[in-house]
């Protein structure tokens, strides 16, 4: 009972060609509390599933364990003393590795990228080390320095420096043409390239350099701890899996999947800090 | 008239062929002077070297043959005597406004720090950017980079200002104004400057002379005298001997170099 009539166009209502109604794309961006919303309902699922599945004895407890295993066995190792200092320890690796990794990865990057002979000298043996898997060298690396703090270190920086090194290298090789005219057309220095150009140019590729680095050298803290002296959260997940107390395996790995996730989202904000310029 | 503050003899340029051991010679003895004070537009087919002929100004391109002099001195390298305006404007995106122009300044190292920040910020206000000095290049339109990149040539007072078809990217009424203000800044700073460009108007509404060149490789065939005195207003473009000027370098280009794209 409209008063006002709007006419409509034949594409509206589809009717009288004899051509059905069509849809166009629309890909509009889902709300972001819509995405979380999805996103934990599935987890809290998934996890609510597990329990269930465990409790009514669809698997094998001693096998799958259950995300009340994985609580209790937070509780009895935190009681026990053990959880704790295993955790520190295993910080105290990936701080120490990591952070070596990121010095030396961003001087010897930076050489690289800059200083063309030393790129000649020390490109061959990046690009062989860095192809190759280095995870192959971990009996060398025990045989060499020893199972304890040093030959895990050796570990982790093994494998977290060479995504650093070569990411910051040609993100300071990539120096923009048009500014080096620029700039040497106002007389500016090698010095004044390097500090005022090549390096803040660098930045997005040092930043996707760190976060390899970073992902990586986690990953070589559970290698290292697996199959360098056992310590640490690696250790525990190792020792456990072997005594079948999967657990304390799980929780060992949610402990390391928290830390990954932590450091991301921490080295994205410093990201964006960095990057101001570059997002619109 | 006193001693030119350019003087280009029989320059000569090549560059490695890609194709043949026999460098190709992109320059082949083009001379010309620029007198002080003056704006000398050239004008050429795309691919003539005009850019070329610039950077070799500047002192960014070595030449194989003839000789450059600038402001009394041969050029044999980047200098402080003159100053690029870019075709693209070559921002460093990751500095402001402010940044940008004081980069040029800078790097030439003549002035002391509190005076590098005074003259940018005086710079930005000839070029019509007060306010914007906090912003980045991301954050501005076309023209008002092309803005900052005239702030940060102007801002370090070389005598001489090399400017490669520094409005060719910009849509024609931004063009204009463009144009507009850089009469304004000349007359603002009285600095003498080479002007390129493949718009035969834009040579016209301009240049003090106007050089033609031609196609590769590229030699100057042919120089006018602005009929029109220092004052330059779009009143010019109505005027019968602009209009003269325009279809005798449009008969020296050839038909064909007019609406090169960009
Ligand atoms: N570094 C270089 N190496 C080899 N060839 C070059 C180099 N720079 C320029 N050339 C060649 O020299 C010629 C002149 O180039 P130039 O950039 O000076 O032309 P232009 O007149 O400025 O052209 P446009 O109007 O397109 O800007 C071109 O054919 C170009 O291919
Ligand atoms: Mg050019």
């Amino acid at each position: 009972m409209s008063v006002v009539t709007i006419e409509q166009s034949p594409a509206a209502t589809g009717a009288g060609r004899g051509r059905r109604p069509r849809k166009t794309a629309s890909r509009t961006a889902l709300p972001a509390r819509s995405r979380i919303l999805l996103g934990g309902a599935g987890l809290v699922g998934v996890i609510a599933l597990w329990e269930i599945a465990s409790r009514l004895g669809w698997v094998d407890p001693l096998i799958a364990s259950s995300p009340s295993g994985v609580v209790r066995s937070a509780v009895d190792l935190l009681s026990n003393g053990t959880l704790l200092p295993a955790m520190g320890s295993t910080l105290r690796l990936f701080l120490v590795g990591f952070g070596i990794s990121l010095a030396a990865g961003l001087i010897i990057g930076t050489l690289c990228g800059w200083y063309q002979r030393i790129d000649a000298v020390l490109d061959p043996w990046i690009s062989i080390l860095y192809a190759s898997p280095r995870i192959a060298f971990l009996p060398l690396i025990a045989v060499w320095f020893g199972p304890g703090f040093l030959g895990q270190l050796v570990v982790v920086i093994l494998i977290a420096v060479f995504p650093i090194i070569i990411n910051v290298a040609s993100g300071v090789r990539a120096i923009d043409r048009d500014h080096l005219r620029m700039a040497q057309s106002f007389g500016a220095t090698n010095r004044d390239v390097l500090l005022k150009i090549a390096l803040p140019g660098a930045i997005p590729a040092v930043a996707s350099g760190i976060k390899q680095g970073m992902m990586q050298g986690l990953l070589g803290v559970v290698v290292a701890e697996y199959f360098l002296g056992n310590t640490g959260i690696g250790g525990l997940i190792f020792q456990a899996g072997l005594m079948l107390r999967t657990g304390e395996a799980l929780l060992g790995a949610v402990i390391f999947a928290a830390a990954a996730l932590i450091l991301s989202s921490a080295l994205r904000k410093v990201e964006s800090k960095l990057d101001r310029w570059r997002t619109a | 008239m006193a001693d030119p503050i350019v003087r280009v003899d029989d320059l000569v340029v090549s560059f490695p062929s890609r194709t043949s051991k026999r460098p190709v010679e992109v320059i082949s003895g083009a001379g010309f002077t620029v007198e002080r004070g003056s704006c000398v537009v050239i004008i050429g087919p795309s691919g003539c070297g005009k850019s070329t002929i610039l950077s070799c100004v500047a002192g960014l391109t070595p030449f194989a043959g003839g000789s450059i002099t600038v402001d009394g001195d041969l050029v044999d390298g980047p200098d402080d005597h003159s100053a690029v305006v870019f075709q693209h404007a070559s921002l460093l995106p990751w500095r402001t406004v402010l940044g940008n122009v004081e980069f040029g300044l800078e790097s030439r190292r003549q002035v002391p720090k509190k005076e590098i920040r005074r003259r940018a910020l005086e710079a930005i206000e000839a070029v019509g950017l007060a306010g914007y000095e906090d912003h980045h290049p991301h954050q501005i339109s076309g023209g008002m980079q092309q803005r900052v990149n005239l702030a940060r040539a102007f801002a370090v007072r070389a005598p001489l200002t090399l400017m490669d078809e520094p409005f060719g990217a910009l849509d024609a009424l931004t063009k204009e104004l463009m144009q507009d203000e850089l009469v304004r800044l000349m007359h603002m700073v009285s600095s003498s400057t080479v002007f390129i460009t493949h718009d035969i108007r834009e040579a016209i509404y301009l240049g003090d002379k106007i050089l033609v060149m031609s196609a590769r490789p590229g030699t100057i065939i042919a120089e006018f005298d602005s009929p029109f005195g220092a004052d330059r207003t779009r009143a010019m473009t109505e005027d019968r001997r602009f209009d003269e000027l325009e279809s005798s370098l449009r008969d020296l280009l050839g038909h064909t170099t007019e609406e090169v794209p960009a």
